[in-house]
């Protein structure tokens, strides 16, 4: 693997991970902008 | 410090909190709109907070909205509430600004809508009114943003110095006057060592509010008693202690008003929504015109704006996935990371990404709908047809909102009174075809019904109401037996739509899709990316029939072979619907390998015009996302019933999808 190969592959695995947390936090907009609503986001 | 927002419902208290807080909390113009308390800190005084509540007409337990404010007020004990009442319709108002002053909790009465008031040629005391209810009295206009800051001043200057409010004492000499000092004198110690204010403690004990008894801890001497002096005053009022009670309190909104107010000419707004009312309320043209009102939305969503719109940001991401294509190529990028940002996270991320434009047009025509004042028109018009299937016309706020997300359409349920129209319109609303279907629908209706999109998508939206309706209907005769509540609401007057609204919750949507596409759909098309490049000892494949995902699909491709749509990709773009309804689409594209150009054309692979229809009915109806899930459990208390409904909604679906597909089969 090149270093190219390498920064795409680690740019991955952060939004990756970005994408994980964003989605325990309660931020994955499951609720189609309705968060506040159901008080999940908001908490 | 904390305050509390309260007020009767379609008074301006959201509008209100977002002006204190400068938040963009969702303004809706039908009640069930908040169905939960919201929390934001005010601008011009950061140590302080507001907690919106929901609109009540009084703190009598009945709904699930008055327990919340009613629990709130109690347990978090608030250092103050803002009362925000509607100054053109004063008396109704002040009902509950009576039973709050009743808490003694410093309060400061807010007089909203002065600039419709004074236009119509009314006016109000704003001194004499402060004096004769004793509490502060500050005017008003949360839509124009004029007082506020005035009312920040008086509310945190009313709290710190703790001013309960200098009258509490409605009753005029008489039989109701007498029974509340009566139980007064026999309560005030249980009430002071329950922490709750003497009169308020009375009244509910008159109004025979459980928890409030509770609280009190009377003996059963001393229940008696208060019981007894209740009785007396019945007899000697003439009426029950509720209506007795009603009458103390609106004797005093009488007489405050008629040294208050001078009252408004009916408003040019009123007279103007009465007109407008005669039409689209009426017995026979209401439900037309609003087909037609709907058909119109979709036409120029689905076949006009939203289209072009989406049609150029596809073609944006495609030659963006072009351009990254040949650099990566370029640079000689690792063949297995190039095929899974190409193929995996641009083919399918960008798939669903193309319909943004579709999702905001159709937001912008819906939000400006809500704004005039018409959703509130159609949960009146709905009430008829709702009762034949067992529900209340109230139970339309949440199926509308259904429209949109599963997800705060349940919470939106919280607002029913009734247990049973609560769980029966708990399981309808998956029947109402969600916002995150659209790209599936696009997608499909332009591969295989060009031109005739909007006609597709009004006929899903159609066949999930007609479904829900014969669904109600065996729940009506069946596991919710019974009759439906009484269903009174308030109709606003129309307004022309405040373009900062509409723009606001079309950023809110765009932003939540937005959000939606880079974390559960990109995570998705990593996972499916994966599944669909290996094998089960984990070395690449060429041929993605030889994939762990190709396995997987295999397995269920049998149940899908009578419904049309046999090939192992199919079932296996379903079950990543059941993260995000859009992953259909993002799992779709990642596995035919194709630009979000090329995948209606591919879809010709896998499907015919009849098993497209079947494919499309069978999204229709088949499980819910799992927030919607999770949400229909939070609601339930049960998991067992949230996993019945995806059963139902798998089962229903597929039949469904098996009669279409059988029908069509047998007439084309």
């Amino acid at each position: 693997m090149t270093g190219l190969d390498i920064a795409v592959v680690a740019l991955l695995a952060a939004a990756v991970i970005g994408a994980i947390r964003a989605i325990r936090k309660g931020n994955c907009g499951s609720c189609h902008g309705d968060c506040a609503r159901c008080g999940k986001c908001r908490k | 410090m904390i305050f509390a927002l309260a007020g009767n419902q379609n008074c301006g208290k959201t509008t209100l909190f977002n002006q204190l807080t400068g938040s963009n909390q969702h303004v809706g113009n039908f009640p069930g709109v908040t169905v939960d308390q919201k929390v934001g800190q005010i601008k011009s005084a950061p140590d302080c907070s507001v907690v919106d509540l929901p609109g009540i007409y009084s703190l009598r337990p009945y709904t699930n909205e008055e327990i919340v404010t009613r629990d709130f007020l109690l347990n978090e004990k608030p250092d103050g509430i803002i009362n925000i009442v509607d100054a053109t319709n004063i008396e109704r108002n002040l009902y509950l600004t009576l039973q709050l002053m009743e808490m003694r909790i410093p309060m400061v009465l807010a007089l909203n809508m002065m600039d419709e008031v004074r236009n119509n040629g009314g006016t109000i005391n704003v001194e004499k009114m402060s004096e004769e209810l004793g509490i502060p009295v500050i005017p008003i206009s949360a839509a124009k943003n004029e007082g506020i800051e005035e009312l920040v001043r008086t509310a945190v200057k009313t709290a710190k110095e703790k001013q309960t409010g200098k009258v509490f004492d409605f009753c005029k000499q008489g039989p109701v006057h007498r029974c509340i000092h009566s139980v007064c004198h026999q309560i005030e110690d249980h009430a002071e060592k329950a922490g709750l204010a003497v009169r308020f403690s009375c009244s509910k004990l008159i109004e025979d509010d459980t928890k409030i008894v509770e609280m009190l801890n009377l003996s059963q001497n001393e229940l008696e008693l208060v019981e007894h002096s209740i009785i007396e005053m019945e007899a000697e009022a003439g009426m029950d202690r509720n209506a007795a009670l009603a009458g103390m309190r609106y004797d005093f909104i009488e007489r405050v008003c008629e040294n208050t107010v001078i009252k408004c000419q009916e408003s040019k707004e009123h007279i103007r929504s009465v007109k407008i009312d005669s039409v689209l309320t009426h017995k026979y043209l209401a439900i037309p015109i609003f087909v037609a009102v709907m058909f119109l939305v979709f036409f120029l969503t689905f076949n006009v704006f939203g289209a072009v719109l989406s049609d150029l940001l596809t073609m944006v991401i495609d030659d963006v996935t072009a351009l990254v294509d040949g650099a990566l190529t370029a640079y000689g990028l690792n063949p297995v990371v190039h095929s899974l940002v190409i193929d995996g996270v641009f083919a399918g991320v960008g798939s669903v990404l193309s319909f943004l434009p579709i999702i905001v047009v159709l937001f912008f025509f819906l939000s400006i709908l809500e704004d005039t004042g018409y959703m509130a028109r159609i949960a009146f018009v709905m009430d008829k047809l709702l009762r034949k299937m067992g529900l209340s016309g109230r139970s339309i706020v949440p199926l509308l909102v259904g429209f949109g997300c599963t997800v705060p359409a349940v919470m939106a349920t919280r607002t029913l009174s009734s247990e049973r129209d609560r769980k029966m319109t708990i399981l309808l609303t998956p029947f109402m075809s969600c916002s995150a279907k659209i790209p599936i629908y696009g997608v499909f209706a332009a591969a295989f019904f060009p031109g005739r999109a909007a006609l597709v998508m009004i006929g899903l939206y159609v066949a999930g109401m007609v479904m829900a309706v014969i669904v109600a209907l065996i729940f009506d005769k069946t596991a919710f037996r019974g009759k439906p509540v009484p269903f009174v609401m308030e109709l606003p007057n129309y307004r022309f739509p405040s373009m900062k609204t509409v723009v606001l919750l079309m950023w809110d949507k765009a932003k939540d899709f937005l959000q939606r596409a880079f974390t559960i759909i990109f995570l998705a098309t990593v996972i499916i990316w994966f599944l669909q490049s290996f094998d089960t000892r984990l070395n690449l494949v060429d041929n993605s029939a030889e994939s762990i995902l190709a396995s997987i699909g295999h397995l269920l491709a049998p149940v899908f072979a009578p419904l049309g749509f046999s090939d192992w990709r199919v079932p296996t773009a379903l079950i990543t619907g059941f993260t995000a309804k859009e992953a259909v689409i993002s799992t779709m594209g990642v596995l035919m390998g194709t630009s979000t150009t090329e995948l209606g054309p591919a879809l010709h692979t896998l499907f015919t015009p009849i098993s497209a229809v079947s494919f499309l009915v069978f999204t229709l109806l088949y499980t819910p996302c799992v927030a919607a899930i999770a949400a229909i459990k939070r609601e339930f208390d049960s998991g067992l019933l949230a996993l019945g409904v995806v059963v139902m909604q798998c089962v229903v679906a597929w039949l469904a999808a098996f009669g279409v597909y059988t029908v069509l089969g047998l007439i084309l």
